[in-house]
């Protein structure tokens, strides 16, 4: 193959010839064996790149097909197939859902400015108590900062928060697991999953949600991230953990929660 | 790694409790991908069981080296929901079980040559991949020419001609080549 039989491959699968051109190209393409193949190797290289199907359709094709619904249909397949559905229908939430794409987050600064963060009440006791009573007493997901902004329905986080609040946790994880950490709302997301998770009882993958929360030193949520944990590891009965994080909030009296955290007497 | 051939060995043997697992890992991720383009639960349903299938299918005739299996099954399923969304602009019908399994079928065969011919380009040095990559997403040789820096026009046209000499004579050396050029011919 030279170079300029190369070019006009390009040209000719691009659709870049005159009729004329073509018309000959296509003559060659005919008795030529070697230059058949590059064609259709171009061609499907060329579809790879472009995110386009592959074009397979002859009759060999179309026997492989055949084979390759045997194969499907062979008992031991059929059967895993059947045991992957079964599996997979206990895994379905129970609401159907439909997202738009997200449009624009501009409205992010306006909603964030204006975050009312609720104080919850707290007891604080003398007498000795289990870990998860201190969990029960301090966790209240209300205080988590809502985004909902009228006239902006379809938009992703809202609709996380908008699950969190209708107790749909499944969705409000499987929407909120979009946001990507560059995102702008991707602190605010990892709350609500974190949250989500303590919710699905999934303490393992709440704690490790706030644990990335709290790496976002960058943001001013970070400190949260060790709240929550604290609570998490409270709730759970791990004791070490749980001073761990206490000790943290109490590095700096602007950590979220600092004045809770030095009454905190487990 | 450990994790993949985990994985992979539970999918082919059937083992219920890995499957849960891949399930509560990896389902939620594709789930959020299908219902933020334009699908449903029951699809996301069925392009995760039909990644899994692919998966068994093509690991049970020829295992291949598959460094991260989320990152792969994801990529499986992005895929096939590709090709559901392109083939649904026709179809509105509900399918049945029976046209599911020839549209995986399809699949299979589509993603084999696919990765077979991704494969081969993996094999490519670092330049000959930059070069080739631009050239088959459409850009002129002067348009790589003033991307790249290179000197003149020509010498990206050599070098475009050598580095898919060197891919087109990857691909012909397999022999899974020959299977693949049959169906297409």
């Amino acid at each position: 193959m030279d170079i300029d039989t190369l070019d006009l491959i390009d040209q000719y699968l691009r659709g870049n010839l005159s009729d004329t051109e073509k018309e000959a190209f296509e003559k060659r393409i005919a008795i030529e064996e070697d230059l058949q193949e590059e064609v259709l190797i171009h061609q499907q290289l060329l579809a790879i790149h472009e995110q386009e199907k592959i074009s397979l359709t002859n009759t060999s094709y179309q026997q492989e097909l055949v084979q390759m619904n045997e194969i499907l249909n062979e008992e031991d397949n059929a059967k895993l197939s059947q045991k992957i559905r079964a599996i997979g229908k206990n895994q379905q939430p129970h609401t159907t859902v439909r997202f738009k794409r997200k449009k624009t987050v501009n409205w992010f600064y306006s909603a964030a400015a204006s975050i009312v963060v609720l104080i919850s009440l707290f007891f604080i006791f003398n007498t000795p108590k289990a870990l998860p009573d201190y969990y029960q007493n301090y966790v209240n997901w209300e205080e988590l900062p809502s985004f909902t902004v009228k006239g902006d329905p379809e938009e992703l986080f809202e609709k996380g928060e908008v699950f969190f609040k209708n107790k749909e946790y499944k969705n409000a994880v499987a929407t909120l697991s979009i946001i990507e950490p560059e995102d702008k709302w991707y602190p605010f997301a990892l709350l609500y999953l974190g949250a989500s998770y303590d919710q699905l009882n999934e303490n393992e993958a709440a704690i490790a949600t706030f644990q990335k929360l709290a790496s976002l030193t960058t943001s001013e949520e970070y400190s949260k991230g060790y709240w929550y944990q604290l609570l998490l590891y409270l709730k759970t009965n791990q004791k070490e953990k749980a001073l761990e994080m206490k000790t943290k909030i109490l590095e700096n009296p602007n950590h979220y929660k600092y004045k809770e955290a030095t009454e905190l007497d487990f | 790694m450990e994790n993949t051939e985990r994985y992979i060995q539970a999918l082919i043997q059937g083992e219920d409790q890995i499957i849960q697992e891949i399930y509560k890992k990896i389902y939620p991720k594709v789930l959020a991908f299908i219902l933020y383009n334009k699908g449903n639960e029951d699809d996301a349903l069925d392009v995760f069981h039909d990644a899994l299938m692919y998966i068994i299918i093509t690991q049970k005739e020829k295992r291949s080296v598959i460094l991260s299996f989320e990152a792969y099954l994801f990529v499986i399923c992005k895929n096939i929901w590709k090709k559901n969304l392109k083939n649904k602009v026709i179809q509105t019908d509900v399918l049945t079980l029976e046209e599911k399994e020839t549209n995986l079928s399809a699949f299979i065969l589509e993603q084999q040559c696919f990765e077979f011919y991704i494969a081969k380009f993996s094999l490519l040095s670092e330049n000959c991949k930059d070069i080739l990559s631009s050239y088959f997403n459409g850009l002129s040789y002067e348009e790589i020419t003033l991307a790249n820096a290179y000197a003149t026009v020509n010498t990206v046209r050599q070098r475009v001609f050598k580095c898919r000499s060197k891919l087109i004579e990857l691909i012909k050396n397999d022999k899974e080549f020959q299977k693949i050029i049959k169906w297409g011919a």
